[in-house]
């Protein structure tokens, strides 16, 4: 362990983390820029409903989220009858605009950070992602606060099961390569990961649930609750990581040094564990990065399919209501999460690969 | 996708042989509702899921019965004067809110003002556009002191309508007049709905609420309206219809509302299964300023070609089929107004407005919403019309935000597929929609013949004369300008625990859990 320990405080630098860190800025404010502007532009809005909106509630409204104003600071006219019209006349009134063709461009400072992406960009820099516009008493910071700890908890479980799963499965199909252990494990990787999330959910409530009754079908109420859930999260990327193992094993099983081991007379068992699984460890850790984000940051199916509290459903939800702010929100911790897993599976590659360089 | 899951649901269901239920663990009541409430508080609350909490936690002046006759809730009693213009109610003595302040007439003349306050921007805000100055100041034209709803004292709430409204004590049983506090939305502003901080009417208090899965209600101990029974009731929030019928199914859910229709036929022979009407109607919105719509015989011809009978079997939930606008259930609700099923006279229609056996018209579009119900009546009655009619109607989806801009749009689709929630039990509701100056009118329909006969229905209380004017309003609808085609009536699927007792629903699908029991745990005292 020390060695290990001693080996990662050489390789790592904490200006490599930092650089690493910083280089997550850019990449997340481009996320949030583009993210921003194809969602405003898409079609609908988050007050239209089934009974329109009066008008000078829908114009409060607007007004309120600021909706009212250009999305960019370059924009293009409305006729000045629609409502649109309006709202950009009003802003051109209050802001100094430059006009070419059907083009405007704002040309005061206050004019651009007043338009909605800049104003957003203001907000989060101020550590606000703003009120939902579908639950317009709540702030999407507490949305995210009490949504996030659930699907967490689900990913973290599903993550250990995924490597403990698949990790098991490849080394076994490894080990009896060529026999019906290794066609059986196989099997199983290509039915887990060709089921969709919903039908294997299904069929797990079904056996476990229904039939059997050990456990719950669905809610979020103690630790028997996170297993179905979990283990419907999980079987896809097991049977991934399945694969990789076994391939990596199988690859490292044809080497030089694992003839040598054996000829030291290591075990069997031995020469597997130690040595050739450690051969498959590289691709194993790359995926874990993107892996983990996308396990915490919840899906929806599963969510919805056991009635889980977290985030993963407002990815849909949130979209088909135009809830806006809730969009971004969610999409921003799942960014985020992305660059932070990615750093740290660099970080881990050093370590277990000492080729690699910074 | 949401079909497949339903369809695992069904798997599920139909594997499963009866519901298991531990008669000894119902202490609590669980309810799983059909997805999130968007708010706590009455004066913003538009959707039925909020409707379905705020009806536990509060009280309006009135209330339905499972009739939908009005009966006193809050209010003793209430007149009017003779022509309909004023009506005061009387609260009944010695209600308090939850945290043992009194109930006084001037939370109501708070709440009702609060609602109609622009910055407020509720969208139910022109419910109480019947009273005096209420639009005005609603839509910044006019103020809070010139609207017609004062408390001449704690127990007295007099209202000044600016039309006659024989209707009004409806009104007042809608979840948006629920009085609410004044010193506490001072206080607390947008938060004041917290468990921990609202102060309620109703029979059931919150205790605990977890955003996006469930509301922990207890009695309310100042509640005089009733014995509350339950000593906890838990409201879930299931948005996956098939996993609240897997929780039914598993016993882990005493009461689910709007069930997954595919289990319907499976359900039926159950005591859980509870199906009633509700005042809600489907139909066909036609576009009548934009061709060919707005050639009335096609118009006819596509109405007289629907075979409405076709739908429920089509649907499967229980549905009605109907040709006229009011629903069943509801005071002047008339079976024969409207166009009766003729595809003969249908074909012959349409040839005479040029297209005879259906040629040369054009490929038109009927605009839907996302939901596995409303592509079936599309997919059905673009076959109908294909059959009868000999014409292909292109139908298209549109997610839920974008169907509604479109149809309120620059360029609405010539045909959409729309339907109609009754807010309160009176033909006013349903027949104001299509009046020239309102809001939701999508059609574009501007008839000062149903107009007139709309405004004059509600001068008077005679319900003989107020029939005959809806009859004559409706014919104008239906059958000269032909606005639109009534589909069906949709009716209501519920899963309840056969051991519950005094449960009810209505028409309206009013939910009210204060006067509910355990039947076992009743037996045993």
């Amino acid at each position: 362990m020390s060695t290990t320990m001693r080996r990662f405080l050489d390789r790592i630098s904490l200006a490599f983390i930092a650089r690493r860190l910083l280089w997550g800025i850019p990449v997340l404010l481009a996320v949030v820029v583009v993210s921003f502007t194809v969602l405003r532009f898409a079609p609908g809005g988050p007050f239209d409903r089934e009974k329109p909106l009066p008008p000078t509630i829908m114009k409060g409204l607007r007004a309120q989220y600021k909706l009212d104003r250009p999305i960019l600071p370059i924009y293009t006219t409305e006729a000045k009858e629609t409502p649109r019209g309006k709202e950009l006349a009003a802003f051109e009134k209050e802001y100094s605009v430059a006009s070419i063709g059907p083009v405007r461009i704002t040309t005061s400072a206050t004019g651009a950070a007043n338009t909605q992406l800049f104003a957003y960009l203001g907000q989060l820099l101020r550590g606000d992602l703003g009120v939902s516009m579908k639950y317009t008493e709540v702030n999407v910071n507490d949305i995210l606060r009490a949504t996030f700890p659930v699907s967490l908890k689900l990913g973290a479980v599903a993550f250990l099961l995924t490597y403990g799963i698949g990790v098991l499965l490849g080394v076994v199909a490894a080990r009896f390569r060529g026999t019906w252990i290794d066609g059986a494990a196989m099997v199983i990787a290509t039915l887990g990961f060709s089921m969709p999330n919903f039908v294997l959910g299904a069929f797990l409530i079904l056996i476990f649930s229904l039939w059997m009754r050990l456990l719950p079908p669905a809610l979020w109420e103690g630790p028997a609750y996170v297993i179905l859930p979990a283990l419907t999260l999980a079987m896809g990327p097991a049977t991934y990581v399945a694969r990789l193992t076994r391939s990596g094993v199988l690859d490292a099983l044809d080497e030089e040094y694992i003839r040598t081991a054996r000829a030291k007379g290591l075990s069997e068992r031995r020469v597997l564990l130690k040595h050739a699984l450690t051969n498959a460890l590289g691709p194993l850790i790359t995926v874990s990065g993107p892996l983990l984000a996308t396990l915490v940051t919840g899906s929806f199916i599963v969510e919805q399919v056991f009635a889980i509290p977290g985030m993963g459903r407002y990815f849909i939800t949130a979209v088909i209501d135009r809830d806006y702010p809730t969009v971004m929100g969610v999409t921003l911790v799942y960014a985020a999460l992305i660059v932070l897993a990615n750093i740290v599976v660099d970080v881990l590659y050093a370590v277990a690969d000492p080729r690699v360089e910074e | 996708m949401p079909l497949l899951s339903s369809l695992c649901g069904l798997l599920l269901f139909t594997m499963t042989t009866g519901c298991e239920r531990d008669a000894s663990k119902q202490a609590t009541l669980r309810v799983a509702l059909p997805g999130q409430p968007t708010t706590f508080d009455p004066n913003k609350a538009y959707d039925a899921i909020s409707g379905q909490v705020l009806t536990q936690l509060h009280e309006g002046l009135t209330r339905h019965d499972k009739n939908l006759t009005i009966q006193p809730a809050l209010a003793k009693s209430w007149k009017f004067n003779e022509s309909y213009t004023e009506i005061t109610f009387e609260l009944k003595p010695g209600l308090e809110w939850s945290d043992g302040e009194p109930i006084v007439a001037s939370d109501f003349e708070y709440s009702w003002k609060r609602l109609l306050d622009p910055g407020t921007r509720a969208e139910y805000a022109y419910f109480l556009y019947d009273i005096e100055g209420a639009e005005a100041y609603n839509s910044e034209k006019g103020t809070r002191e010139n609207v017609g709803v004062k408390a001449l004292d704690d127990h007295t709430l007099h209202v000044k309508l600016n039309r006659p409204a024989p209707y009004f004590p409806h009104i007042a049983s809608f979840m948006v007049t629920y009085p609410v506090r004044e010193d506490l939305i001072k206080l607390h502003g947008d938060r004041w709905t917290d468990p921990d901080k609202v102060a309620v009417s109703g029979p059931f208090k919150p205790v605990e609420y977890l955003q996006d899965y469930r509301m922990v209600l207890e009695p309310n101990p100042h509640y005089t309206l009733g014995e509350v029974r339950m000593k906890r009731v838990e409201l879930y929030q299931i948005a996956e219809k098939s996993t609240a019928l897997n929780l039914f199914v598993a016993g882990r859910m005493d009461l689910v509302l709007d069930m997954l229709p595919l289990a319907i036929p499976q359900m039926k022979s159950q005591p859980d299964y509870y199906n009633g009407p509700k005042l809600e109607v489907r139909y066909v919105g036609y576009r009548i300023d934009k061709p060919p719509m707005d050639n009335v015989a096609v118009r006819k011809a596509l109405a007289m070609a629907i075979d409405r009978s076709e739908l429920p079997s089509v649907l499967k939930g229980g549905e009605i089929g109907t040709r006229t606008w009011l629903p069943p259930g509801m005071f002047g609700h008339a079976e024969e107004v409207g166009l009766a099923h003729d595809p003969d006279k249908a074909r012959a229609l349409l040839a005479e407005a040029g297209y005879p056996e259906g040629k040369g018209f054009p490929e038109i579009l009927l605009l839907y919403r996302a939901g596995d119900d409303w592509r079936l009546i599309a997919e059905n009655l673009q076959q109908q019309w294909k059959r009868e009619l000999g014409i292909t109607i292109r139908i298209e989806v549109r997610e839920q935000k974008v169907f509604f801009q479109e149809i309120d749009g620059e360029s609405p689709p010539p045909m959409h597929l729309a339907r109609w929630v009754a807010d309160f039990p009176d033909p006013e509701n349903f027949m104001g929609l299509f009046k020239s100056n309102s809001g939701n009118n999508s059609l574009g329909i501007k008839s000062s013949d149903f107009d007139r006969r709309v405004d004059q229905a509600v001068q008077t209380d005679d319900r003989g004369q107020r029939e005959t004017l809806y009859d004559e309003a409706q014919r104008v609808l239906l059958e000269e300008e032909v606005a639109m085609a009534p589909l069906y009536v949709n009716a209501q699927n519920h899963l309840r625990n056969p051991d519950l007792g005094g449960l009810e629903f209505n028409a309206m699908g009013d939910l009210f859990l204060g006067p509910v029991y355990w039947k076992s745990e009743e037996a045993s005292r």
